[in-house]
């Protein structure tokens, strides 16, 4: 199934108003709730529960300078085990920040079943003095019943320039059955792959140096604390205006509250504000 | 006893341009590549990397890393004007986001491009701005008019070699055995530059996600033997 949702976001008098451009099921957008700030909160529905083989599903949102959007998804993105002839199911999401923009992208994890393979490609383009906080999941499989790595083929890309000029093409592929996971140098001990970006376009060598600092900090915290004691986090200033994180955990129990320490003391730093995570049931 | 003679190829025919690739191809160039373990150190440190899992560590770095790699070589040999050349390890770059490994990248291509300009002479390498070493490489290698799959299978090779050098001093892994995996890793070599040269960024993927998480902790092992 082919499928897209073109959201806009507009700043006006304060208060950040959204717009569905497009909206072909199975994506579905209900409403937006007006955050504190003044941002918007809108959440994403896909009304199949998931993504089927051959699915190509796009998400494009743009926002307009000097507006604020915080994005969720109402679940964990399952892809569906696909037919044996199915093509490679895709999910591109592209994000267009205008300039002194803000946008916080948290969607839940994506969950692979056997089988499955899919491309996801998610994109951010940032105007000048644009904020991006974003974070990933990729799960293991549907690991309550045990299924570890069945799936077959994950491409996840993400890229992010700034002013047109790349700051970032990760890609990672991962095809268990070709490449198995537990080698040290692909997953070793660990099963779930975690992200955790901060971009703000502008950002001086100083500051991100400091970013990294504070989030390397809240990681050893928790590794020494032994909240952690099996996951490896990772983290490092971009060539420019941002710092990733990168984890990698044997379990998903700690995960959502590590990205929200990550999340808040990133904000706290860039952006002298409070990381307040979106209104639904966790 | 009279000695066999010798048949020699004509001087044409082995271009003086082929012994210059070996010389700076050469693990011993001095640029400081052997200070670099890229990751290797967090991964045998923290993660058990063993002499035993070289050949399947070294198969998915060629396929993944090592043909990303050799892409941007090739596409460096076709380099023409100072904004292509700026955009292109620009790009490099963002493909490496391990701060530890992309600054040493760019430290190993401008000592090199530093290094072979003043061996070369040669306007062509009279670029400004940051510079990896894979880019560098291919660079000096179209000066020299070398084949660039030729090039970009020598900048693997000695990337390689230098890997396995700082497994050596890493591992309990002898000459003869170092020297045989390298020998194995020939074909993979061949084959990560034959897919590099039809390439396109969408085709680059990172098969090795805990190397890249290796490399970001490496600066915080307690005791380390490289600098990166």
């Amino acid at each position: 199934m082919d499928a897209g949702l073109d959201l806009q976001f507009l700043r006006q008098y304060g208060v950040t108003s959204f717009r569905s451009v497009r909206q072909e099921p199975p994506w579905k957008v209900v409403r937006a709730f007006t955050l504190e700030s003044g941002g918007s909160l809108v959440h994403l529905n896909n009304v199949s529960g998931g993504v089927f083989g051959g699915d190509n599903l796009k998400l494009s949102v743009r926002l307009a300078p000097e507006a604020e959007a915080q994005l969720t998804t109402t679940g964990a993105t399952r892809v569906y085990r696909p037919r044996p002839q199915t093509a490679e199911a895709t999910l591109f999401c592209n994000f267009e920040l205008g300039r002194d923009s803000f946008l916080e992208y948290l969607p839940d994890p994506l969950i692979p079943f056997r089988n499955a393979r899919i491309y996801q490609r998610t994109a951010f383009s940032l105007a000048e003095g644009a904020t991006l906080f974003s974070w990933d999941t990729i799960a293991p499989g549907r690991a309550a019943a045990g299924e570890f790595f069945q799936y077959e083929r994950l491409k996840l890309a993400s890229e992010i320039k700034v002013a047109g000029k790349p700051i970032l093409n990760d890609r990672i592929l991962l095809e268990p059955q070709r490449w198995p996971p537990y080698t040290s140098a692909i997953f070793g001990t660990s099963r779930y792959l975690v992200t955790f970006l901060a971009v703000r376009a502008g950002s001086t060598a100083a500051e991100l140096r400091e970013l990294e600092e504070s989030l390397e900090a809240v990681a050893h915290g928790a590794e020494s604390d032994n909240q952690e004691r099996n996951a490896f986090w990772g983290i490092t200033v971009l060539p420019g205006h941002g710092v990733l994180v990168r984890g990698m955990t044997d379990s998903s129990l700690g995960i959502h509250a590590m990205l929200c320490k990550f999340w808040s003391t990133a904000k706290q730093l860039l952006c002298n504000r409070e990381a307040i995570a979106p209104r639904k049931i966790y | 006893m009279q000695p066999a003679r010798l048949h020699i190829a004509p001087q044409a025919s082995i271009p003086v341009a082929w012994l210059q690739l070996l010389h700076l191809a050469d693990s011993a160039l001095p640029i400081g590549a052997l200070a670099h373990s890229f990751g290797v150190e967090t991964l045998v440190a923290e993660n058990g990397l063993s002499e035993g899992g070289l050949p399947t560590f070294f198969a998915e770095w060629l396929s993944g890393a090592g043909c990303m790699e050799a892409s941007f070589c090739l596409r460096a040999s076709a380099i023409g004007n100072q904004q292509d050349w700026h955009s292109l390890n620009i790009e490099l770059s963002s493909f490496k986001p391990a701060r530890e490994s992309r600054e040493a990248s760019l430290r190993l291509g401008k000592r090199f491009l530093g290094l072979a300009t003043g061996l070369i002479q040669r306007p062509s390498l009279e670029y400004r701005g940051d510079v990896h070493l894979a880019t560098a490489f291919g660079l000096v290698g179209a000066a020299l008019d070398i084949e660039p799959g030729m090039v970009a299978a020598a900048y693997l090779h000695q990337s390689i070699f230098g890997a396995i050098s700082a497994c050596q001093r890493l591992l309990p892994l002898g000459q003869s055995s170092a020297m045989h995996l390298l020998w194995t890793l020939k074909p993979g070599i061949i084959q990560a530059v034959e897919a590099a040269a039809t390439a396109t960024n969408d085709d680059l993927w990172n098969l090795q996600p805990m190397l890249e998480i290796a490399s970001m902790r490496h600066p915080h092992l307690t005791t380390r033997l490289f600098i990166s």
